[in-house]
């Protein structure tokens, strides 16, 4: 993981990526108890406005240093990292607010506990679903924060969809 | 639910809530010896045709989805 996240570093400092930060399982870890996952999803903000987003320079420079494309990820180590760039408003704004962490001294950031349960809710896979259950009942979430992210990204129907089907389902 | 279910129920909720509370490297180390505990059953079913096995599993002891006992 030191490496993976060294990589990603590298990445902003050559100007490749303008943010990244960690989502997906690997980001709800963090706040969880850990959750067995193939990859490490990173959620990338390029630099300005790209016309065509191309993962194509992150491949070369990685490839460069003998980090190896394997499928759809790029293995790292024994990481393999998946780059995603964050397309939608609600992705550009959780890797904007990612928290800043430190990871055995490499500096890191992972998506914040409610944008990853606004993601997982907008997601909406049955293993998205079960992370949210996971959230709410660990209580990490600050309500108010998830109440306002919900409503600026219109997923407040969704989240009462949620709540009535797993944690009202009377 | 039951006084036993109820107590079996608590004991998981108390072991999430200790895995939770590990750093997030020890979580990491956890998730790297789950994953490499879970690549060759995942070759296996992908070998017998069943599909790939789910791609989480719980640290608390759930078996990935799709992996047969």
């Amino acid at each position: 993981m030191r490496l993976a996240l060294q990589a990603i570093n590298d990445l902003e400092r050559e100007g490749l990526i303008q943010k990244a930060a960690i989502g997906g399982a690997m980001g709800a870890t963090f706040y969880l108890e850990p959750v067995s996952t193939f990859d490490l999803d990173i959620f990338l903000i390029f630099e300005g406005q790209p016309l065509i987003l191309t993962l194509t320079p992150i491949y070369d420079f990685l490839k460069a240093r003998g980090h190896l494309p394997e499928g759809d990820a790029v293995v790292v180590g024994n990481w393999p990292v998946q780059f995603l760039p964050a397309e939608t408003p609600l992705l550009r704004e959780a890797v904007m607010q990612a928290r800043e962490v430190d990871y055995e001294g490499i500096p890191a950031r992972v998506m914040s506990a409610e944008h990853l349960m606004a993601i997982a809710l907008a997601t909406g896979r049955a293993k998205d679903h079960a992370r949210l259950v996971a959230f709410v009942e660990s209580a990490v979430a600050d309500r108010a924060r998830l109440n306002d992210i919900l409503s600026r990204h219109g997923l407040e129907a969704s989240w009462k969809r949620f709540e009535a089907r797993y944690l009202d389902p009377q | 639910m039951s006084t036993l279910m109820r107590q079996i129920v608590d004991k998981k909720r108390q072991r999430r809530m200790a895995l939770a509370a590990l750093t997030f490297p020890e979580k990491v180390r956890i998730v790297e010896q789950m994953r490499e505990s879970i690549a060759p059953i995942k070759t296996k079913a992908g070998a017998a045709g069943v599909g790939p096995a789910g791609t989480q599993m719980s640290a608390s002891g759930l078996r990935p989805a799709g992996v047969s006992k």
